[in-house]
Order: C-alpha cells, then sequence, then structure tokens
C-alpha cells in the first residue's frame, strides 16, 4: 500500500517536474521569439549605422552588409521567431533558436567587423539559452560556433584568425573557450533541474498534505468553517457545516454569522469575539447553543482559532455537536439527584424506623422494668429477665444496623470535647462488671503511667469501640480473664497515639477467619450467630470509628487460646488537664425518691403508662397529656416542675409546643422541658435544644437515666428559684 | 499527419533552413573575402612625392575618404604606428579627388586621422600622390625603407573592414624587425578613383 502510494507520488512528482520544465521552456521560447526579431532590427540598424554605402570610385551603392543584414538576418529570425510562436515547448524549436541565435552571433560580429567585443554575443547568447535548462540545446549552439571556427579556419583561416598559417591548437583554443562556457552552463542546466525536481517534490508533498487536510475536514464528523474574523462572513465551511446549519446537503458560502445563530458570551458581538480570539492568537474552546437556520437548536462545543485566508484575518471554527452529551449529563445529573433524593429518603426512613421501633421498645423495656420490681415469682422472674435481656439485645442490634448506615452514608460526625481517658474506659468496663462476675471472669484495666488521660476527643466513639471490643470478650469467654490495657504509641505536646488492647482467654479465632472479621456482617464462622448471637456489624463499625478518629485497629489471636483484639487512636492533648473529673450523672438507685410535678407529653398509651410508673416510682407526682396544644393548656392549670416532651405528636409536636412555651409571657415560659423521643439519630439532641429544650433523653428510656435528668434540671429550677427569691 | 511525417517535415524544413541561411554566409563571406586589384606600386620612393623621411622607413597608405573599410585599416595603421614608435614615418594619403572631403564620413575620417599620433595627412586633391605610388583600392599601404625602396605593397586587413590580426600586418612587422616578410598581401577596400572600377 505504501509503496504503490508512493509509487503514485512519485509519478506525479514527475509529471509536475515535466510541467515545471515545459512551462519554463515555454517562457524562454517566447522570449527568444521576441529577442530574435530585435536582434534582426539591431543588426539592419547596426549596419545602416556602420556601413551605409559602398563605394566604387566615385559611385556609391548601398553596401553589402545592410543587405545583408536585411535579407540574411530575416532568413535567420523568421523561421526562428516562427516555430518560438506555433511550436513552443518542443526540442525541435529549442534546437532551431540555438543554431539561430549562434547565427545571429556571426551576422553581428561580421556587421561590426570583427570587433572582439561583439564576440561577447556569443556568450550572452549561450547564456540566454540555458534559461531553457536544457543541457541538449548547448550542443548545437557550441556545434555552430566550432564548426564556424573549425571550417573558416580550414578554408578561409585569415577571416577568423587573421592570419593563413594558423596553428591548429587556435582553433581549438577558440573551441575550447565555448565548450567550457557551455560546459559550464550545463551544469548550471542540470543543478536548476535538480532544484526543479525538488520544488516538484515539494509541490506534489504540498498537494498531498492539501488533499489530506482537504479530506480531513471534508469527511471529518465535526462541522468546520472559516468565518471572515471581520465580517462574520462564512469563507470556506465542510458538508458537516452545512448539514448543522441548514439540516440540508448544501449552504450558502456567504452567510453572514450573528450572535443570535451562533451564541456565545452574553454582552460581547460576535466581531468583538472573533477580534479578541485574533488579537490573543490562541485556540479558544467554549461551549454555546447555536440556532440551526431552521430555527431549531443545538448544544455545540467550539474551538475557534485564529488563522489567515487570502491576506485576511479568519477564525477556523471546529464545531461538535454536544446535543447528546448534554442530554447524557442531564439524564446523569437527574439520576444523581434521584440518588441524593434517595438517599435522603432512606436516611428518613431510617430515622422513621428507628423511631417507630423505639416507641414500642420503650414501652416493652419500660414496661419490663417496671413488672420486675413488682413482687414475682422465681420463675416469672425469670421470664421477665428473659423478655428484659431480649429488648436490651434487640435495642443494640438497631443500634447497630443505625451506625452502619451512618458509617456507610458518611455522615458519621464526631464530637471533639475534652474528656479523661480513664474515666471513660472505667465507665465502659462498670457495664460488664457484672456480666463478667457472673462468668466468673476477671475484669481489670491497666492504664500506662506515661499515657496522658486529658485528652480532647469524641469519648462516646471511643466508649463504643471498647465497649463492642469488651462485649465480645465476655461473650466468647468462659473462663480466664479479659484484661484491657492501655499503652501511648507515641505522644507530643500537643498530640497522643493511645494503643488500647482487650486480651481475652476465650475461644479464640481460626486463622482462616482473622483476615475478614472486621467487614461487616462477619462473624468467625456461620456457626458464631447461632450459639453467640449478634449482626456481626460491630468489628466492622468499630473499624470504622477507629480510622476515621485516625488509627488503626487489629486482632492477635489463637483458636483455643484466646484473642487480643487492639486499636489505636489519635487524640488531641488538652492544653489545660481538667482540673476535676466532668460532672456525671450518678447512677440513680431504685430507691431513689424525687420530689416534684413532672408533665408527661407523649400520644403513646403505652409510653404514657410507663412514664407515669416510672416517675410515680420515683416518688415525683406526675399528669400526662397527648399533645403539645394539651401541654399548654394542662401549664396553664397547673404549676409543673418540669416537662417531658415528645417530639413527634399530632395535633402539636414537641418542637413547636416548646417554641410556643418559650414564647409566652406566662410563669412557665422557663420550665425545664426534657426532651423524650425515640428519635436517636444524629441531630435530633440539636433539632431540640435549637427548638428550646433544656435536655434530651432518648427512649428506650430507662428509670435511671429519667432520674438523672430529672434531678439536675430540678435542682437548677430550685436554684433559680431560690436566687429568685 | 503522423508523427514521424511531422518530424520528417521539420527535419526538412530545419535542413533547407541551414542551406539558406548558409549561402548567405558563403555570400556574404565571399564578397568579404574577395580583394581589390593589386597595386602596380612604385618601386622606389616617388621623387616627385611629398617629403620622404630618410632617417626611417615610410609607411603610406591610401584612403578612399568614404569607404568604410577605411575604418579597419586606420585601426590596423593606427596599432602599428603605435607599436613602432619613432622608427616609423606614417603618411595617410585621403583621394578627395572623386568625392572630395565635405561629407560627414570624410570628415570623421580625415578627423580620425589627424588625432592618430605619428601619422601624417595628405589630402590628395587631384589624385597625383594616389596615382604616383600606384594605388588602386582604398587600404592599399606600401612600406619604403629608409633609402627609399619598396618592401612591402597590399592591405592590412584580414577582409573587407574587418579588424584583427591579418597577413599585411603581420609582414609590415617583420620587416620592421628584419625578419623575412611577405612583400604583398591582398587588399580588401573600395575602388580608388584612378583606380579602375572593380
Amino acid at each position: 500500500m505504501t509503496t504503490r502510494l508512493q509509487a503514485s507520488l512519485d509519478e506525479r512528482t514527475e509529471t509536475v517536474f515535466e510541467q515545471l520544465l515545459q512551462r519554463g521552456m515555454r517562457r524562454a521560447d517566447r522570449l527568444f521569439a521576441v529577442l530574435m526579431p530585435a536582434q534582426w532590427l539591431f543588426g539592419v540598424a547596426l549596419a545602416l549605422w556602420l556601413s551605409p554605402w559602398s563605394w566604387n570610385a566615385a559611385e556609391r551603392s548601398v553596401h553589402p552588409h545592410v543587405w545583408t543584414a536585411i535579407f540574411l538576418g530575416a532568413a535567420i529570425t523568421l523561421p526562428a521567431m516562427a516555430v518560438g510562436i506555433w511550436m513552443p515547448g518542443r526540442l525541435a524549436t529549442r534546437y532551431t533558436m540555438a543554431v539561430a541565435q549562434m547565427l545571429i552571433s556571426a551576422l553581428l560580429i561580421h556587421l561590426t567587423g570583427g570587433r572582439i567585443e561583439t564576440h561577447f554575443h556569443v556568450f550572452g547568447s549561450l547564456a540566454f539559452l540555458a534559461l531553457y535548462r536544457d543541457w541538449r540545446v548547448l550542443v548545437p549552439a557550441a556545434g555552430v560556433i566550432i564548426a564556424d571556427h573549425l571550417l573558416r579556419g580550414a578554408f578561409w583561416p585569415q577571416s577568423v584568425f587573421g592570419d593563413v598559417d594558423v596553428a591548429v591548437w587556435r582553433a581549438l583554443e577558440h573551441a575550447g573557450w565555448v565548450l567550457f562556457e557551455t560546459a559550464v552552463l550545463a551544469g548550471a542546466c542540470r543543478r536548476t533541474r535538480e532544484d526543479i525536481r525538488l520544488i516538484a517534490s515539494n509541490t506534489v508533498e504540498l498537494e498531498a498534505s492539501r488533499e489530506r487536510y482537504r479530506a480531513s475536514v471534508a469527511e471529518s464528523a465535526n462541522a468546520i468553517v472559516l468565518i471572515d474574523a471581520q465580517t462574520c462572513q462564512v469563507l470556506e465551511f465542510n458538508q458537516r457545516w452545512a448539514e448543522e446549519v441548514t439540516s440540508q446537503a448544501s449552504s450558502r458560502s456567504n452567510l453572514i454569522l450573528t450572535k443570535a445563530m451562533v451564541g456565545g458570551p452574553e454582552g460581547q458581538s460576535l466581531e468583538d469575539e472573533l477580534a479578541e480570539v485574533v488579537g490573543n492568537g490562541r485556540p479558544v474552546i467554549s461551549q454555546r447553543r447555536f440556532t440551526r437556520l431552521d430555527g431549531s437548536t443545538i448544544d455545540v462545543q467550539c474551538s475557534l482559532t485564529p488563522t489567515m485566508f487570502a491576506g485576511r484575518a479568519a477564525v477556523f471554527a471546529v464545531i461538535h455537536d454536544i446535543t447528546k452529551l448534554k442530554r447524557i449529563e442531564a439524564d446523569l445529573a437527574a439520576a444523581r439527584d434521584m440518588a441524593v433524593e434517595s438517599a435522603r429518603l432512606k436516611s428518613e426512613f431510617l430515622a422513621n424506623m428507628s423511631h417507630e421501633i423505639r416507641t414500642p421498645m420503650n414501652g416493652i423495656i419500660g414496661m419490663t422494668g417496671l413488672l420486675r420490681e413488682t413482687p414475682l415469682d422465681p420463675q416469672q422472674i425469670e421470664f421477665v429477665d428473659a423478655m428484659a435481656s431480649s429488648a436490651n439485645g434487640l435495642l443494640t442490634i438497631i443500634n447497630d444496623i443505625l451506625d452502619f448506615s451512618k458509617v456507610e452514608a458518611g455522615k458519621l460526625e464526631f464530637d471533639s470535647v475534652d474528656f479523661d481517658l480513664r474515666e471513660a474506659l472505667e465507665g465502659s468496663l462498670d457495664l460488664f462488671k457484672e456480666t463478667a462476675a457472673a462468668k466468673g471472669l476477671p475484669l481489670t484495666l491497666a492504664i500506662g503511667s506515661d499515657v496522658p488521660t486529658a485528652l480532647v476527643g469524641d469519648p462516646g466513639r471511643l466508649r463504643q469501640v471498647v465497649l463492642n471490643l469488651v462485649g465480645n470478650a465476655v461473650k466468647f469467654t468462659a473462663r480466664g480473664s479479659i484484661a484491657v490495657s492501655v499503652t501511648a504509641e507515641q505522644t507530643s505536646a500537643d498530640r497522643a497515639l493511645v494503643h488500647v488492647a482487650v486480651r481475652d482467654t476465650g475461644i479464640g479465632i481460626p486463622a482462616a477467619a482473622q483476615g475478614h472479621l472486621f467487614e461487616a456482617f462477619r462473624q468467625a464462622d456461620g456457626s458464631t450467630t447461632r450459639k453467640y448471637g449478634g449482626t456481626g456489624l460491630g468489628l466492622a463499625i468499630s473499624r470504622r470509628l477507629v480510622e476515621l478518629m485516625g488509627g488503626t485497629i487489629g486482632l492477635d489471636s489463637v483458636e483455643g487460646l484466646g484473642s487480643t483484639f487492639w486499636f489505636t487512636v489519635d487524640l488531641a492533648r488538652q492544653r489545660t488537664p481538667m482540673t476535676a473529673a466532668p460532672v456525671r450523672p450518678a447512677p440513680v438507685a431504685p430507691t431513689r425518691r424525687l420530689h416534684g410535678r413532672v408533665l408527661v407529653v407523649e400520644d403513646n398509651a403505652v409510653n404514657q403508662k410507663v412514664a407515669l410508673l416510672q416517675l410515680k416510682k420515683l416518688g415525683l407526682t406526675a399528669d400526662a397529656v397527648a399533645d403539645g396544644r394539651e401541654a399548654i393548656t394542662a401549664l396553664d392549670r397547673a404549676a409543673y416542675d418540669l416537662v417531658l416532651m415528645d417530639c413527634q405528636m399530632p395535633v402539636m409536636d414537641g418542637f413547636e409546643a416548646t417554641r410556643a412555651i418559650r414564647a409566652t409571657a406566662s410563669a412557665y415560659q422557663h420550665i425545664a422541658i426534657v426532651a423524650m423521643t425515640a428519635n436517636a439519630l444524629k441531630g435530633d439532641r440539636e433539632e431540640c435544644l435549637a427548638a428550646g429544650m433544656n435536655d434530651y433523653v432518648s427512649k428506650p428510656v430507662k428509670v435511671d437515666d429519667v432520674a438523672a435528668v430529672i434531678e439536675k434540671w430540678t435542682a437548677t429550677s430550685r436554684g433559680k428559684a431560690t436566687r429568685a427569691a | 499527419m503522423t508523427l514521424r511525417a511531422g518530424r520528417s517535415l521539420i527535419c526538412a524544413g530545419f535542413g533547407v533552413w541551414i542551406i539558406v541561411v548558409g549561402a548567405g554566409f558563403a555570400a556574404m563571406w565571399r564578397y568579404a573575402m574577395t580583394p581589390g586589384l593589386a597595386a602596380s606600386a612604385a618601386a622606389r620612393w616617388p621623387s616627385a612625392s611629398f617629403a620622404f623621411d630618410r632617417t626611417r622607413p615610410n609607411l603610406v597608405t591610401v584612403l578612399h575618404p568614404e569607404c568604410v573599410c577605411s575604418k579597419a585599416t586606420l585601426e590596423e595603421i593606427s596599432r602599428l604606428s603605435a607599436e613602432f614608435a619613432g622608427q616609423l614615418t606614417v603618411f595617410a594619403v585621403v583621394d578627395a579627388s572623386a568625392t572630395g572631403t565635405g561629407s560627414a564620413e570624410a570628415t570623421r575620417l580625415l578627423t580620425r586621422v589627424r588625432a592618430m599620433p605619428g601619422v601624417r595627412l595628405i589630402v590628395d586633391r587631384d589624385g597625383r600622390e594616389v596615382e604616383r605610388f600606384g594605388a588602386k583600392v582604398s587600404g592599399q599601404t606600401f612600406l619604403y625603407d629608409r633609402d627609399g625602396r619598396l618592401q612591402f605593397s597590399g592591405g592590412v586587413t584580414m577582409s573587407r573592414g574587418h579588424v584583427g590580426p591579418n597577413a599585411g600586418t603581420e609582414a609590415i612587422r617583420h620587416v620592421l624587425q628584419s625578419k623575412p616578410a611577405a612583400p604583398t598581401a591582398a587588399v580588401f577596400g573600395c575602388a580608388l578613383p584612378r583606380g579602375g572600377r572593380v
């Protein structure tokens, strides 16, 4: 293919070369066709001037030189003129010109009486003949001269050399000079032909390049158009442009483009835009809405490149139809919006589910707790404990699923508060001490002396990880011990990389299962769930929490001997260590007695009953209403120390009721309002506080939590009242 | 017309052309190379003629005032005069017996001769000097030694009005250099009034 193409190019090069040569030869023929009569007339004029008369004694007559110049000059000139005019470009013509030119030289030399200066006409003529760029032309020219010298040298030597006794070398010398110039000119002709061949080659290459350009433009899938930068007139265009502009197979080349047609930046005319492109000298790529001649529109990406066309500033525009792309982009945007909406709906669903599940769970756990406090026989106590355990397990599962959803959605947020590491860990372990003791497992905590405990972070999330790991340890250890140790891997003035390890002597984990233990819904093996329960989300959540706190998590385990789960967290150190431990609601003993009157605002009858019973058990007087509006009415009728406010209720929800209470100028305007809601997602607490509530307890509500928060806020109220008094 | 026929025609035309032109050149050269009548030169310097310089050889060239060939002859004489300055006395005799010296061509000739250093102009108004020397054709040149004996008689151009090396000039040069030389050479020029028509 390449060879064939090259052969085609070579053939074309040869054709162009011949055309260029032929053009030059024809031009030279025309030149000689003019030069010949000029020389003829010159010869006649020369004869008339130099030798007008011939004298014979006292009689004169026209000198034979005049007749010679006229007639011999005509005999030489006219045939040469004729072939120059009617047979240009032919080899015979060139030969004729060469011979005629040399004969003219001979005639002129004779007419001037053999002046040496006239001999230069010979050399000038040879140079003129070199214009043919054909060394063959020089051969007959030189031949005529050499033949003239040889013949006359042989028969009339005195006419050439002025002497009858002439050595042969003089004829050769004369001929040698002519041959020398002929050789030089022949060499020049050859080099000139090489130059012409190079020009031909470049011309063919240029033609091929232009053809490639033309084909690429013509066949381009993009519309390509050349626009006059000043007049915005279409100078050249391809088929695609015609289709884009007119939706037809043809278009007008003199079309004047307008801003309304090609779109583009607002507030800038098309002329100004093109002038800016030309002025900057750099290509500009933009997207715009293009209006066709039939009024329909398409979206295009337009590349404008400054160029020149016939000496005028122009812009080369490549226009790519991106209508489909834009449509796809719009579809993608719609899909993205749908995905975002789906995520929002999912979050909303989770919130609703959380609320809907926690509401009955509150009833179950609350009632179970209250039932447990009533006089029961041992079997009934066993049944109630089983119910409580099941309810708490279900709650744990719900919490895990919610946490995992938040992790997956990337919506997990972390607090950054001052906390004491020791208290956080001890608090976590306290929750398992009773369980561990029941199994005969010592549960110990050892914190290295070099571990800074005054830290900044999210103690809740840290406790969540520790609770998960310790909970697992307790769950999977039948005998032996559980030890929690804390060391500092790296500390600086500002930060501490804390390493926490939970070592147990439990069943251990097979090596094959260790690799994917931190993946979601994974446990050591399928039987684990059946035997020990759990969702398999705990370690996955823990890993994500640890990673988000800048640490890593891992384990070392030998099946049958036990496991050590460890994690690190990168925490900031407090600039000013806490002088006292943060206030933590002290666990309230069931026998604790409080005083005061509490209004319970709860639409669910069961939960209403649970709350009233829990408050009664705490020694509080309590009333219950079903919505916010009834709450306001109740507050108007009686004095209360605190309001336990559900958030989602019919008629008037807790947020609106709180805002209404805070907005009144009544005595209860500043009453303590504690949200009691099944909304457990992040942000719910903030929303409650933003509505004007003082605190927040989430359902299922535990008696201790309620007692702590009531004690806190009734004490605050009394304090205020005392100060007010 | 076939290609071969066309070529044949071109070749034939070219041949005819060359023949015609060749004949023209041959005629031209024939005219140019045809010499005039030889002179009946006086073997000794004519005593009745103008003063002979006995101190050196005397060269006398006779010219027709209107003949264009005289330019070439004067060119050669000028060269000899310059080459043998101080060794040669040169006379240019212009035969004005028939045409006078009033024409532009004659005036240019006389002016030219007067401007030639070492050349003495003799305007022969009645043609007697020409007759004494026996010249018949313009351009005829005679060289006499210091004793008045004729050493050379003939023309000093190679052909009609053609400057350049020629047998006559070369012979004169040899005589003056005491070398063997041809005593005569063809003379090319217009017939003198007393020389007879050619």
